[in-house]
């Protein structure tokens, strides 16, 4: 479903990635673990076109992306969760969800999606006319998940879905990406809860100062001692 | 009943004498325990400049809210839709009425071709460039309207006389402004409220990497944006040529006050220009007939100094365009 292909990519002069060579398949829950400033971010930022690779090839479905425009990625079906949530703060929780359906596709089933969501997230429900700037920080996650879903994707990018949040909470966020993924959506998630993490996918990548240096099923990689000291803290 | 001229160029009020200016606080305050009626006279003018020089800003305010884009070329638009509205009233006999939605449809394309050529390219590049680029569209434009219609001054020919109510009179030309300046304001505010276009202008306003998160064609949205601020400053300037003569260079000042208005306001809010148009505007006709000759200018520049170092963000903190 998207390939990176010895991708490099990074912000004005510096490099991050070095040639990141990476899958993912239609329907797996991929996760791709390292420490900070390994270049997780930057992959992700990358790939929705936030960034331009300066190397490289991304494909998505068999064709190139990795020169299109963020908003032609989305129409694609790539919608990202970024690790600084931007959302509209000051705009409403209902303007945020609304504005998460761009694409043609997401419009026709805005009415119907936005039912979903809110089901989803009885809490946005109670907070429609808020503004989210002014919501706690677990709100604020729940929304800026409930906006990437409104964009009816087909492969969800999370970046850090539950920094910050208390474990209630993780959990939480771990139930709807499951139950997305229940649903037929493809996951890549980066994520510092790497054991709940690599529990859940089929398969992780490992990543180090801007390239790939493991890659294995989520539960091989739980039992690598390498993986087990660095990110596990055992 | 003295005949006020409520220009930005020019504005004679006749008060009895250079005593009079001697002690304006006094006079002033002794106007006021006295209701005299000056002071209606004065408070009709203000809020009819007010929401003109409200209107002037609103553009302004929304290019720099969704875009961060300081716009110098937004006074020459002002008077491009002034020219525009004479053109067609002067050439083709239309109404100046008529006029207006014409001014705003040629400063949108104007807005949208300004854009393209000249801010979209270095929209990524340090504040300063795009200030440079749009001041050097303010030179050329401002020159090929004085090469072309010559630096004289120019008038719509149009008689609307006055209303007089209660005392007070009011030039129904200015009163028409103000009822544009409103009806564009309130039309735009619902544009952005109510609509999905508007809903993902203010949202690329509010967090641009949001809005590219979400699939918003932020490229898009830039030259739209650019092209409505034009747009309304050729209404906003194709009002005020209903009661004022022009000439090409009349956009400097009211630019400046519309800079001082988008401070004052809080950059990127329209009720921010809103509030701060009528400030502006009771500043320069109180000021203007109570104050000696351009002091009320210089008030002005002291509360866009003060605006800046107690409350850079302006009344209105910003970030609602």
């Amino acid at each position: 479903m998207l390939e990176l292909s010895n991708v490099r990519a990074g912000y004005d002069e510096i490099e991050v990635l070095h040639g990141v060579d990476m899958t993912v398949g239609e329907g797996e829950i991929v996760a791709l673990i390292g420490s900070n400033g390994a270049g997780k971010t930057t992959t992700m930022r990358t790939i929705c076109g936030i960034l331009s690779a300066t190397h490289g090839t991304i494909t998505y479905r068999g064709e190139p992306i990795q020169e299109e425009p963020s908003h032609e990625i989305v129409e694609r079906g790539i919608v990202q969760v970024p690790e600084n949530r931007d959302l509209f703060t000051n705009m409403t929780v209902m303007d945020n969800l609304l504005l998460g359906a761009q694409t043609a596709d997401a419009q026709a089933k805005r009415d119907e999606t936005l039912e979903e969501m809110l089901e989803l997230f009885p809490r946005l429900a109670e907070r429609k006319s808020q503004r989210a700037g002014t919501m706690s920080g677990g709100e604020q996650q729940m929304l800026t998940l409930a906006r990437a879903l409104m964009g009816d994707p087909d492969l969800l990018i999370l970046d850090e879905p539950s920094i910050g949040l208390a474990p209630q909470l993780v959990q939480e966020v771990f139930d709807v990406v499951e139950e997305v993924h229940s649903q037929g959506v493809t996951v890549l998630m980066v994520e510092q809860n790497v054991q709940q993490t690599l529990r859940l996918a089929d398969r992780g990548y490992v990543m180090e100062n801007g390239r790939i240096t493991m890659s294995a099923p989520g539960d091989e990689l739980l039992e690598d001692d390498g993986i087990v000291e660095a990110y596990l803290g055992v | 009943m003295p005949q006020i001229d409520i220009s930005v160029v020019t504005f004679p009020l006749q008060g009895g004498g250079l005593d009079r200016f001697t002690d304006p606080l006094v006079q002033f305050l002794t106007d006021i325990a006295n209701l005299d009626a000056v002071l209606l006279q004065l408070l009709a003018f203000g809020l009819l400049l007010g929401g003109v020089y409200a209107l002037t800003a609103l553009g302004l305010t929304m290019i720099f809210g969704v875009m961060d884009v300081i716009n110098f070329a937004h006074g020459v638009f002002l008077v491009v839709g002034m020219y525009t509205v004479w053109l067609v009233s002067e050439s083709l006999g239309i109404s100046p009425f008529v006029g207006i939605p014409i001014a705003a449809v040629v400063l949108f394309v104007l807005g949208v071709v300004v854009h393209v050529l000249t801010v979209e390219p270095i929209l990524e590049a340090p504040q300063q460039n795009q200030l440079i680029a749009t001041l050097g569209v303010l030179l050329i434009i401002q020159s090929a309207i004085e090469i072309v219609f010559t630096p004289d001054p120019q008038q719509v020919q149009l008689s609307l006389g006055s209303l007089q109510v209660g005392g007070v009179f009011i030039p129904l030309g200015q009163l028409y402004a103000l009822i544009i300046a409103l009806g564009t304001m309130l039309a735009v505010r619902a544009f952005l409220n109510s609509t999905d276009l508007g809903r993902r202008i203010r949202g690329t306003a509010d967090n641009r990497d949001g809005a590219r998160y979400v699939g918003i064609n932020v490229k898009r949205i830039n030259y739209l944006t650019f092209g409505i601020g034009a747009a309304l400053a050729g209404v906003a300037g194709a009002s005020i040529a209903l009661f004022q003569r022009f000439d090409p260079f009349t956009g400097e000042t009211y630019l400046i006050n519309a800079f001082v208005i988008v401070i004052l306001g809080g950059l990127g809010s329209f009720p921010g220009a809103f509030v701060g148009g009528l400030i502006v505007g009771m500043i320069q006709v109180f000021g203007g007939y109570y104050l000696p000759g351009t002091t009320a200018q210089v008030l002005i520049f002291l509360l866009f100094i003060g605006t800046l170092l107690v409350k850079p963000e302006g009344l209105f903190g910003g970030a609602d365009a």
